[in-house]
C-alpha cells in the first residue's frame, strides 16, 4: 500500500463522514448527499485502484495522465455548478411566488378583519413599518 | 376630470362598469405615495388603488392607506417585476377588467390615464403604452440612454408588428387577457421591454399613445453607465429567449 492510496482513502473516508455529518444535523437533503458520495467513492477508486488514471488517459487519447484527473474534475465541478444555478433560478422564483401570495393573503386578513360590512367600515391604518434603533439612540431619545 | 360617460364603459361581455385597478409599486415613497393615490383618484374616481409596497422601510405603506389605497405589502424586497406581479395577480383573482401600472414615485402622469385607457377601449389592444416619445416634447435624456432606447424601440416594433416607441415605459393599461398573461408569467429583473415581446408573441396586440412624463420630485434614479450596459445585455437576452424559446403559455383569448 503506497503513501497515496492510503491519503486517497482517508479523503474519501472523510468526505463520506462530513456529509453523513450534514445530514445528521438536517443541513443536507439525501438527494443532494448522493451526488457527494458518489464523489467521494470516485476519490476512493484512484486512491487504491492507482492505475486507473493511466486507464482513463489511454481511453481518452490523454497524453499526460494528471490532465485526465484535472478534465474529470473540472466536468465534475462545472456540472454541480450547473446543477446549483438551476436549483438557486428554480427557489429564487418560487420564493417571489410565495411574497406574493404573503402579501395578497395579508392584506385581505386585514380587509376581512375590519367587519361584516365592508361599505361602511372604518378603515384601520396600518402601522409604520416596524423600525430597528440602536439603544443608546432610543435611550437617548426617550430621555427628550 | 375628462368626460364622463368615460366612467361607465359598458363592459364588453355585459352591461356592468369597467372594475379599474391600479397598480402602484413604490419602494421607499413615502413623500410622494399619497400624492400619486390622490392624482389616480382624481383622473379616473371608480378605480380601486393598489399600492404595492416593495419592502419599504419607511412609512410607504403607511401614507398609501392613510391617502384611501389598499396596500400589498411584500415581506421583503423582491424587485420591480416581483411587486408589479403581484398587483396583476390580485386583479385576476378578484376579476378587473383592466389594470393600469403608475410608479409610486410620481413620474407618470395619473391625469393621462384616460387617454391610454380610451386606446384601450375603442381599439382592439390588449395592452397599451403611455410612450414620452411619440410625438416629440416632454422627456429629455442623454444621448447613450437615447440609444439604447432607440435600438431596444426597433427590436421590439419589429417583434410586435407596429412602431412601439418607448418600449421601457412604466406607465401602461392591461385588459383582463393580458392581466391573465401577466398573472401567470411577468418577466423577472427589468421587466418592461420584455414584458411587451412576451405578449406580443402570445398574439396580443400592444398599442402606444403619447403622454407626457414629469422629471422625477424625489428620490435618486438607479441608473448608473454599469447598471445601464447589464440593462442592456439583460434585456436582449430577455428579449432573445422569449423569441425562441417556447412560449410559457399559450393564451384562449375570445379575440
Amino acid at each position: 500500500m503506497t503513501h497515496l492510496t492510503i491519503v486517497g482513502m482517508i479523503l474519501a473516508v472523510a468526505i463520506v463522514m462530513g456529509i453523513i455529518w450534514l445530514i445528521r444535523r438536517r443541513r443536507l437533503q439525501e438527494r443532494y448527499a448522493i451526488i457527494w458520495i458518489c464523489a467521494a467513492a470516485g476519490v476512493l477508486v484512484f486512491g487504491i485502484w492507482t492505475d486507473a488514471l493511466d486507464v482513463l488517459a489511454n481511453v481518452t487519447g490523454i497524453a499526460y495522465p494528471p490532465s485526465a484527473l484535472f478534465l474529470v474534475v473540472a466536468i465534475f465541478l462545472v456540472l454541480m455548478l450547473l446543477h446549483n444555478s438551476v436549483t438557486l433560478s428554480r427557489l429564487s422564483s418560487q420564493n417571489e411566488a410565495l411574497a406574493q401570495r404573503i402579501a395578497m393573503l395579508d392584506e385581505a386578513l386585514r380587509r376581512s378583519g375590519g367587519g361584516e360590512d365592508s361599505s361602511d367600515r372604518v378603515r384601520e391604518p396600518l402601522p409604520p413599518a416596524p423600525k430597528v434603533i440602536p439603544l443608546d439612540r432610543r435611550r437617548a431619545a426617550e430621555r427628550e | 376630470m375628462r368626460d364622463a360617460a368615460l366612467h361607465s364603459w359598458p363592459h364588453p361581455h355585459g352591461a356592468r362598469p369597467m372594475k379599474l385597478l391600479a397598480i402602484v409599486p413604490a419602494f421607499n415613497e413615502q413623500h410622494l405615495v399619497g400624492q400619486v393615490v390622490d392624482e389616480i383618484r382624481a383622473a379616473w374616481p371608480s378605480a380601486d388603488v393598489m399600492v404595492v409596497d416593495d419592502g419599504s422601510r419607511d412609512e410607504t405603506a403607511a401614507r398609501a392607506s392613510a391617502a384611501g389605497a389598499r396596500v400589498l405589502r411584500m415581506p421583503f424586497n423582491v424587485g420591480i417585476s416581483g411587486a408589479v406581479q403581484a398587483g396583476y395577480k390580485l386583479a385576476w383573482e378578484e376579476g378587473y377588467d383592466a389594470a393600469v401600472q403608475i410608479d409610486g414615485d410620481g413620474q407618470h402622469p395619473a391625469d393621462q390615464l384616460p387617454l391610454l385607457l380610451d386606446e384601450l377601449h375603442s381599439t382592439d389592444a390588449n395592452l397599451v403604452i403611455g410612450s414620452r416619445f411619440a410625438r416629440k416634447r416632454g422627456y429629455r435624456s442623454t444621448r447613450s440612454r437615447r440609444g439604447g432606447i432607440l435600438l431596444l424601440s426597433w427590436l421590439v416594433s419589429r417583434i410586435a408588428g407596429r412602431r412601439l416607441s418607448d418600449t421601457t415605459s412604466g406607465f401602461r393599461v392591461a385588459d383582463r387577457d393580458t392581466i391573465e398573461l401577466f398573472a401567470a408569467h411577468y418577466p423577472p429583473d427589468y421587466p418592461e421591454v420584455e414584458s411587451i415581446v412576451l405578449a406580443s408573441r402570445l398574439g396580443l396586440k400592444v398599442t402606444e399613445v403619447s403622454v407626457e412624463m414629469r422629471q422625477r420630485r424625489a428620490g435618486q434614479s438607479s441608473i448608473t453607465p454599469i447598471r445601464s450596459a447589464y440593462y442592456m445585455v439583460k434585456v436582449l437576452l430577455g428579449i432573445g429567449v422569449l423569441c425562441i424559446g417556447r412560449p410559457p403559455i399559450r393564451l384562449e383569448t375570445g379575440r
